[in-house]
């Protein structure tokens, strides 16, 4: 379809300080996109899903744009295209995005029996903002269905007027440190395996009652986020330990962290920053419990507002840098795809992502059965995504590895612990693909 | 419901086999029940991406057009003839970096012998269009040969992985071996005698550094006393 609105009525929006980083990291082997899927106690009408979604988008205007090229940077413009396409569902989800494809559209809709998914591409927006506008839609689309839905909680009000703090930078609006975080990892192990051939990803989600895991965590004193996180390093260690060729490198676990909760913000842009922890078994044997509490204990003392703020004017001297700023915009891609290639995810063994608790009207609870979140594929590392819905915790695993043993590990880990765990995995419906 | 009997998480209704152990699913109980939808489709979506004979072919015409160029100012102008030994340099170029590309799937050593023989073409050149005294003959053929089997030998030990410290060695035996080859025929070449000196020294060093990383690799109290002995 060709443009329709003049390109002077074309709004324009600066790619937030996070997102700058990622279209020069949109690789098929890194594709910095996550999705978030609901099932519903019905099949989904692929008519009033589009429909749903078209009454949707004029509430979110920072998902309506597509990617550009500028001479030095890369920029978001509303998308004078129509509306993006809801598509049948794939069995290898988080692809890369190209600008071109999609109507242009950073998100894709698909739709597969009872699920609504969303593929999200990381420089639109972060979980929280992903979780709003996809929980929105899903009001929209049961309401068109003939329920009634109310407004709150995660929910939006589509007749409502888009509020101008949902679409501000939140990073350059709220650093005030004149500090600049100084903070040097180890390069860690990392797990190898066979890799699954381009563009397929294993995604197996596990499905834990809230209470459960809440009270497991709550043994050691911990969040479920630090317990999780906990699981992962330990598991990822007794990995190392069964390596032939165990060098005793550290292991670590980076944990992205709303901001929202220590600066007020209500931007539906990315807004997190990530911490990372690790423990070195030259130091000698770790048992599981030490790991959970150096990790909690490790968390509680630097994740505060002075710290974040820390953070967030360093990685802002990066973008404010005359020499950064003066490079055009093609050199900087290359420059960043070179750079995380090389340090990436070497600083790192696993990721461990929660959204926290979803909450929608109560009216909606009923039509949901279960809300999850996935990321896409990391070059080195397996990536954990959480989120909890009603009283049930989604935990998705994504590796890029033909065998399950991270999954494997980690929810069997869980299991041992006393944890029950339901699982469900697309490892089986991408192994008939093309290898 | 159904349990994983090795994993001890619970399944999906319906589903064939554990998605972490591959463990087959046998519940009685759910064979009767209706067969569950698939929790994912079949489609996949893989992304049309700009294949390698793309690229072999793009790289192709960059190194054609200034050699046709070349050739043509040399024929026309020039009249020198030294365009044949670059377009040859070029030639072998493409034969071992943009050859590779055009096939799909690449036998190391097929290709390895294709690159062998490339370069010995080449080599050729320079006696055919030069002076012709034996050095084809009498260095440049086993050196090349010496190469390659001993770069097919790397491939073929190389399958498995190996541990830095016995790679190091195995290169180490391998420049050892080499130089034997280069001294014997150029000796034989030049003096006509088999005479060897240099290779002596070059084996001394190489000797005690194979025997040095083989101790690092085979002794754990070696490699923490030369890690104590030697930090910086």
């Amino acid at each position: 379809m060709k443009a329709k609105i003049p390109l002077r009525q074309r709004q324009w929006y600066k790619l937030d300080n996070a997102a700058k980083v990622f279209p020069g990291q949109n690789t098929s082997s890194w594709s910095n996109v996550y999705r978030m899927s609901v099932t519903l106690t019905e099949k989904i009408d692929p008519d009033l899903l589009q429909k749903a979604l078209e009454m949707t988008m004029p509430r979110f205007p920072m998902f309506d744009v597509r990617m550009r090229n500028g001479f030095f940077w890369h920029y978001l413009e509303k998308n004078p295209y129509g509306m993006p396409p809801v598509m049948p569902d794939i069995a290898n989800p988080c692809q890369r995005f190209k600008w071109k494809e999609n109507n242009g559209y950073l998100f894709k809709v698909y739709y597969y029996e009872n699920r609504i998914s969303v593929d999200f591409f990381h420089a639109i927006t972060d979980g929280y903002g992903a979780s709003r506008f996809f929980m929105t839609l899903t009001a929209v689309y049961l309401r068109l269905t003939g329920k009634e839905i109310p407004v709150g909680d995660a929910v939006l009000d589509i007749n409502e007027k888009p509020h101008e703090g949902e679409s501000e930078d939140a990073y350059l609006k709220n650093v005030k440190s004149k500090a600049k975080a100084q903070r040097v990892y180890k390069f860690t192990y990392h797990y190898k395996g066979k890799r699954l051939p381009k563009h397929y990803l294993n995604i197996t989600t596990g499905y834990i009652p809230v209470a459960a895991i809440k009270e497991k965590a709550r043994e050691y004193g911990v969040t479920i986020t630090e317990y999780v996180a906990a699981v992962l390093v330990w598991i990822m260690y007794n990995l190392q330990k069964q390596d032939k060729w165990n060098k005793e490198k550290p292991v670590g676990v980076q944990i992205p962290v709303n901001v929202r909760n220590f600066c007020e913000s209500e931007t539906l842009r990315n807004f997190m920053l990530c911490y990372s922890f690790q423990i070195d078994p030259k130091m000698g044997e770790y048992t599981f419990p030490e790991i959970v509490k150096q990790l909690s204990l490790y968390l509680r003392y630097i994740n505060n507002e002075k710290e974040l703020q820390a953070m967030m004017n360093g990685n802002a001297g990066i973008e404010k840098n005359p020499v950064m700023r003066v490079l055009p915009s093609f050199l900087k891609d290359f420059g960043i795809s070179v750079v995380y290639k090389i340090t990436g995810e070497k600083a790192t063994s696993s990721l461990i992502t929660n959204v926290g608790i979803i909450k929608t009207p109560k009216e909606m609870e009923q039509y949901i059965e279960k809300l999850c979140l996935s990321t896409g594929p990391g070059m080195l590392i397996p990536k954990c995504a959480a989120l909890s819905y009603k009283d049930t915790l989604a935990l998705s695993v994504s590796n890029i590895f033909e065998e399950p043993t991270v999954q494997r590990e980690f929810f069997t880990t869980l299991v041992k612990f006393g944890i029950p765990v339901k699982v469900e995995s697309n490892r089986h419906f991408i192994a008939g693909g093309d290898t | 419901m159904s349990y994983c009997v090795n994993c001890g998480v619970e399944l999906e209704k319906g589903c064939p086999a554990c998605p972490l152990c591959d463990t087959p699913v046998i519940n009685p109980r759910e064979k009767t029940a209706e067969p569950e939808k698939p929790l994912f489709p079949e489609i996949l979506e893989i992304p049309k991406s700009v294949s390698k004979k793309y690229w072999a072919f793009v790289l192709s015409l960059i190194i054609i057009i200034p050699n046709l160029v070349l050739l043509a100012l040399d024929i026309l102008i020039f009249k020198s003839g030294i365009s044949k030994y670059i377009i040859g340099g070029f030639a072998v170029a493409w034969i071992w970096f943009i050859f590779p590309m055009l096939w799909k799937k690449n036998i190391p050593v097929v290709m390895l012998g294709i690159d062998a023989l490339a370069l010995l073409a080449y080599l050729n050149m320079f006696r055919l269009y030069g002076v012709e005294n034996g050095w084809f003959s009498s260095i440049v053929l086993p050196v090349v040969i010496a190469l390659w089997a001993l770069c097919n030998l790397f491939i073929f030990w190389l399958r498995k992985p190996r541990d830095k410290s016995m790679t190091a060695v195995a290169v180490l035996g391998a420049i050892n071996l080499l130089s034997f080859v280069i001294e014997i025929c150029m000796n034989m070449y030049y003096y006509g005698k088999l005479q060897v000196v240099v290779s002596f020294i070059v084996t001394a060093c190489c000797v005690s550094l194979m025997i040095f990383f083989t101790v690092m690799a085979k002794s754990r109290r070696f490699k923490d006393w030369a890690k104590r002995k030697f930090f910086m």
